[in-house]
């Protein structure tokens, strides 16, 4: 509890209170889905309780991101023998696979076949499916039963949107995996060392973007007399959530949400893509494509293909997530001397702040096969993760500090608090000006061992990378910092997984999207076919799609 | 030579009973063969082929095939519904079709031309180079195939500038996009389609050759007259068999070489049928579509099977 | 065989090797370069700066490889079930290919077999139904969950009994006559008149089963005993981004001179039997041994 509440006031230096009040919900667990008749009677709950005899409990793994050594593997590690020792829940692996999308496809088979695991992990989709079959069980009670305090403070953590997105009809199915939803948040990556050369300042408003765009375009901003540079990454999807340099930090700048559900003035969930602050932004894209700022054939390059030109130093701006120097632009410092990306807060259409897009919460969803003989082993082992992780933290299944081996992705039921990321900014920071690093936790070391050994060698990738996300001088989490600290987003509308029509006509409704934004870019069509799309987009069931959205949310 | 038990097989005899018993005893050896196939056909072919049921309900996987809700054809009017639906069909015969039968035409030149070679190192090293692509995935030639087609600087169209031809955005325009899907995989496929020809070719009776070289035919005549013919059966049969994928375009070529702007020309059932999966659980959809193709392919192989029999008087299976 | 020697023919020859050459290097080419890039920086890989030779030349991914104990026993699995899987599948195709090349006025049951097996060409249950069928034979997480399902291919059935058909007839009649049974005949005079069609129908199974991946990665629960290709394809995805809990897990992410060094030493051995078995296709040994 003690800890939790410390994440929580660690989280901003500047300005703790309003980032308290904005993404901390009051009180714990007050949305649930309470069935208070039942709870009342019964005997004190141990939420840590071990299982005497212990229970076995099977489960499906995936060991991507993992690491292992010569005490573990996926089959018997130090997080198995804990659930053991600790909980008596023996752990079990009926299948494991070295990736997520091996994961997905073999899940999927699983699913159909009805022959799934006693605890697993599943999608939105998965969720959905798995409900209406009636293969998984009713958490509801079990959760408020067993659900320690600590834990329900997490789940909290995001004003229960999580725990929404993981109920229908009143009922709780699942435990959510609650993800770092900032992630989602975007911002302009822009390379500094071009800004400097052609003694640009950093843009506030789109207008100066363009601008920025025209001079990395035109001007031989890596001076080899040769016009082989390019403005602005753009790829083949135009808007893409996670993990590929969409747009999509653009069309917010202009107060436009393509792909997202977001509520509107009067308080209605709408779908961002039919809005009318998308025609600027459409127009500003197609103005770039004409004067050849993004690169003619984006319509057909994938996120690789940007990525590279990014790495090869020949793109001077993407709108990009804290993540994006890990998986987009880290090879820029070793193939071009003295290149430098910063990051910087989404310019705007009026130069006031924009509001960035911030995501779900629930990632995936931790659900309890039907006819599992202890369902609340489930809530228990959250109980555990939390526990261990967060309140009296236990470090030998955290990380071996020798050897830097994760330990804690073995545990089969775990989530990050929504703002862990942002924790550890901050201590970076105030450990890097004051010196000390006494009081900072085990990962935030780490993390300034590896700034350090960056700035001893500028072409350290790894050192490199944790300074851009965590380190100082503007970095991601600077701009995360400033979004959350100023209130300076907006919420996703959508806490159900699909609707009935959705499921039908949305990825028609997507191809129909997509379609009308490439063609509008590229100059095929006027701005015009947006109104255009706006009708048809109503008509072919995005009227029905938004009806029912709002009256399942 | 000493007779054994059997009769001369192929000798036409009425049938009273003791000929059939005979003939039932002499063909017991081709019973005894066929049976494993039979066998493991029926537990991995006709087992699963349960599942067809699928497409006639709403499936529900703990309730599995018996216990499911039925709803006719419901799934298959769903499909029929779908807005696209007649550009996406029209796309994928037209893409599936051109494969057939381009991609057979140059699979045989190819052979004939090896035919041709003298050389036997040159003739190996070739067929081993042009057989190595089938062996690449669509997803490392689909990165490599961005580059070589880009209009800025893409390898083909320098070449085509060579020429004085304009760059031409082989995988943004929708005139081109189906054309450079064929053409590559023909460019993928031809070498490995060569094999089987080469094989047929060997079975030619050289000494029909030389005949014909006393008769005075040159090359090119007796390519006609002897080597044709001599693969003919094996062209018809795999041309038949191919009929069987005129409604399978090729999903992973065009999921990883499409983009919205070629949607009109290269959107196939395939690609069609994984963006709904991404929005639900839709097993009846994907099975409905899937008989479909079954469906008509095979009444497209039984109609071309019974005009070949017709025609030709030669049953190709 | 039989060679005119005349002008057009020297004009043909010139035509015909240039463009069958052009065609090869064509072909050649994307392996050229999926070899650059495995030897090259991952950075410089990254920047798509690699074209057809290596840029800043290391052996990193080799290495890296190398020392993966994983690659080394996919490998293992993967050449037993090639190995066993087309012994089975050439054995199963000759044994139904044989009774199924006899005419049906001699062999009633033929169309019925025929026919028995077509229609499971044409018409498939299905990905899941597939998975409960095998799952139920208890077959999950064994070798022979690769190989039992594809053992009969209708396809080279098909294949096999064209060109039986058009072994000469009097082969047959004349064994029957020194006394052979249909066993004998199969094996003895029909298998090695075959070749050819023997040996393109092993270099597809072969190619078949290793090239194989799905099927890995559906039936066998643990990535240990997966073959080489599932090894590999489940290796090489776009890492799931959403999935993550920790930046700091993502700095495991293999770099894509790896991956392309994995494909190319996958790739090889497959690559390795088709020349080797080129010799079984030279012309006229057919036809001559049937004449001697």
């Amino acid at each position: 509890m003690l800890a939790v509440t410390l994440t929580l006031s660690a989280c901003s230096t500047s300005n703790t209170s309003s980032n308290g009040e904005s993404v901390s919900p009051p009180a714990t667990g007050q949305n649930n889905p309470v069935n208070g008749e039942s709870s009342a009677a019964d005997e004190t709950i141990d939420p840590l309780g071990k299982y005497d005899p212990p229970i076995d409990l099977s489960v499906v793994r995936s060991t991507e991101w993992l690491t292992f050594d010569d005490e573990n593997t996926i089959d018997d590690n130090i997080w198995y023998d804990a659930y053991l020792r600790d909980l008596g829940i023996k752990v079990s692996n009926m299948w494991t696979v070295p990736s997520g999308e091996a994961f997905q496809s073999k899940l999927n088979v699983s699913i159909s076949s009805n022959d799934i695991p006693d605890l697993l992990s599943v999608n939105a989709i998965q969720l959905k499916t798995l409900v209406e079959a009636g293969m998984i069980e009713d958490l509801t009670e079990i959760y408020e039963k067993y659900a320690s305090e600590d834990l329900k403070e997490i789940m909290g953590q995001d004003n229960n949107q999580a725990i929404h997105a993981s109920s229908f009809d009143g009922k709780m199915y699942a435990i959510p995996a609650l993800t770092p939803a900032i992630g989602t948040l975007k911002m302009l990556w822009i390379r500094q060392d071009w800004l400097d050369k052609l003694k640009l300042q950093p843009p506030q408003t789109t207008e100066e973007v363009l601008q920025i765009a025209r001079a990395f375009t035109n001007d031989d901003p890596d001076g080899n007399n040769k016009k082989d540079t390019y403005g602005l990454s753009v790829n083949k999807d135009i808007t893409s959530m996670w993990n590929a340099p969409g747009v999509d930090g653009l069309f917010q700048g202009f107060g436009a949400y393509p792909g997202s559900w977001i509520q509107d003035s009067s308080g209605k969930v709408v779908y961002g893509s039919i809005l009318p602050e998308m025609k600027p932004a459409l127009q500003m894209l197609n103005q770039m494509y004409k004067e050849g700022l993004i690169d003619k054939e984006f319509g057909v390059q994938d996120s690789t293909k940007v990525f590279e030109s990014l790495n090869a130093g020949k793109t001077g701006m993407f709108y990009g997530d804290f993540a994006s120097p890990i998986y987009a632009n880290k090879d820029t410092i070793l193939n071009v001397d003295g290149a430098v990306w910063n990051a910087y807060p989404l310019p705007s259409v009026d130069g006031t702040p924009a509001n960035a897009y911030l995501g779900s919460t629930a990632s995936s969803f931790f659900v309890v096969k039907k006819g599992y003989k202890n369902p609340e082993a489930a809530v228990k082992l959250a109980n555990y993760w939390v526990h261990t992780q967060y309140v009296d933290v236990d470090r030998s299944l955290g990380q071996n500090a020798e050897t830097g081996v994760a330990y804690y992705p073995y545990a089969i039921l775990s989530f990050s608090p929504p703002l862990i990321h942002l924790t550890q900014h901050n201590e970076v920071v105030k450990a890097l000006q004051s010196g000390d690093t006494s009081t900072i936790s085990e990962d935030s070391q780490i993390k300034i061992e590896s700034i350090k050994a960056y700035r001893e060698n500028p072409k350290d990738v790894g050192g490199w990378l944790t300074d851009r996300i965590f380190g100082e001088g503007h970095s991601a989490m600077e701009v995360v910092a400033s979004y959350l600290d100023n209130q300076l987003y907006v919420n996703n509308a959508l806490n159900v997984p699909t609707t009935p029509t959705m499921s039908e006509k949305m990825s028609t409704l997507n191809k129909m999207e997509i379609t009308m934004m490439t063609r509008i870019i590229m100059g095929d069509v006027g701005i015009e076919e947006f109104d255009k799309f706006v009708q048809d987009w109503n008509r072919q069931g995005g009227e029905q799609i938004t009806k029912e959205v709002n009256e399942m949310n | 030579m000493l007779r054994g038990d059997f009769d001369p097989p192929y000798t036409l005899q009425e049938g009273n009973d003791e000929m059939k018993s005979n003939r039932w005893k002499r063909n017991l050896p081709l019973h005894l063969m066929i049976i494993p196939g039979v066998i493991l056909i029926f537990l991995f072919a006709y087992i699963p082929m349960g599942g067809i049921a699928m497409a006639f309900q709403k499936f529900i996987p703990n309730r599995g095939l018996f216990g499911s809700e039925w709803v006719g054809f419901a799934n298959f009017v769903y499909m029929i519904n779908m807005p696209d639906i007649y550009d996406v069909v029209r796309n994928t015969v037209l893409i599936a079709m051109s494969k057939i039968v381009l991609g057979q035409f140059v699979a045989i030149m190819a052979a004939l031309l090896l035919n041709e070679m003298r050389n036997r190192r040159v003739v190996r090293t070739v067929q081993t180079l042009i057989y190595m692509p089938h062996f690449l995935s669509w997803v490392i030639l689909g990165g490599i195939l961005v580059d070589v087609l880009s209009t800025n600087g893409g390898i083909v169209n320098q070449l085509l500038g060579v020429f004085g031809i304009e760059p031409i955005f082989f995988l943004g325009s929708n005139s081109w996009f189906p054309i450079t899907l064929i053409a590559s995989d023909i460019w993928k496929e031809f070498g490995f389609s060569t094999i089987i020809y080469l094989a047929a070719l060997t079975s030619i009776n050289p000494t029909l050759y030389e005949a014909a070289y006393i008769d005075g035919a040159n090359r090119w005549k007796q390519t006609l007259h002897i080597t044709l013919p001599g693969i003919g059966p094996i062209v018809v049969l795999l041309a038949l068999l191919s009929l069987g994928n005129v409604l399978n375009a090729g999903f992973e070529q065009v999921f990883m070489l499409y983009s919205p702007q070629v949607y009109r020309s290269g959107d196939i059932i395939d690609t069609m049928v994984y963006r709904i999966g991404f929005q639900d659980f839709q097993y009846g959809v994907s099975t409905a579509v899937n008989l479909f193709k079954s469906v008509i392919s095979m009444v497209l192989i039984i109609i071309s099977y019974r005009l070949v029999y017709k025609i030709a008087n030669y049953r190709i299976f | 065989m039989v060679e005119p020697n005349s002008l057009s023919r020297k004009l043909f020859h010139a035509a015909n090797y240039s463009i069958m050459i052009a065609l090869s290097l064509f072909c050649l080419l994307p392996f050229i370069h999926i070899w650059a890039i495995s030897f090259s920086d991952s950075a410089a890989v990254n920047g798509g700066l690699v074209k057809l030779w290596p840029v800043d030349f290391n052996l990193d991914a080799y290495s890296y490889i190398l020392g993966d104990s994983k690659f080394g026993s996919a490998f293992w699995i993967s050449l037993q079930r090639t190995v066993l899987g087309t012994l089975i599948n050439v054995l199963l195709c000759v044994l139904v290919a044989y009774p199924l090349s006899k005419e049906s006025t001699h062999f009633p049951a033929r169309s019925v077999y025929v026919w028995y097996f077509m229609l499971t060409m044409l018409i498939g249950g299905g990905l899941v139904p597939n998975y409960m069928a095998i799952k139920a034979y208890g077959l999950i997480d064994s070798l022979w969950a690769l190989i039992l399902p594809g053992a009969v291919s209708v396809y080279f059935i098909v294949l096999m009994l064209n060109f039986f058909r058009g072994l000469p007839r009097e082969l047959e009649e004349s064994a029957f006559v020194d006394g052979a049974g249909h066993w004998t005949i199969l094996f003895k005079i029909y298998m090695p008149l075959s070749l050819p069609s023997i040996a393109t129908i092993s270099l597809f199974a072969m190619v078949g089963h290793w090239n194989a991946w799905f099927d890995g990665l559906l039936y066998l629960n643990r990535p240990e005993n997966y073959p080489l290709q599932t090894f590999l394809q489940t290796i090489i995805t776009q890492p799931d981004m959403s999935k993550l809990h920790d930046v700091s897990q993502m700095m495991n992410v293999t770099t894509r001179n790896v991956k392309t060094a994995q494909i190319f030493v996958g790739m090889l051995p497959i690559l390795l039997v088709y020349p080797f078995l080129q010799r079984f296709f030279i012309k006229g040994i057919v036809v001559g041994s049937v004449k001697g």
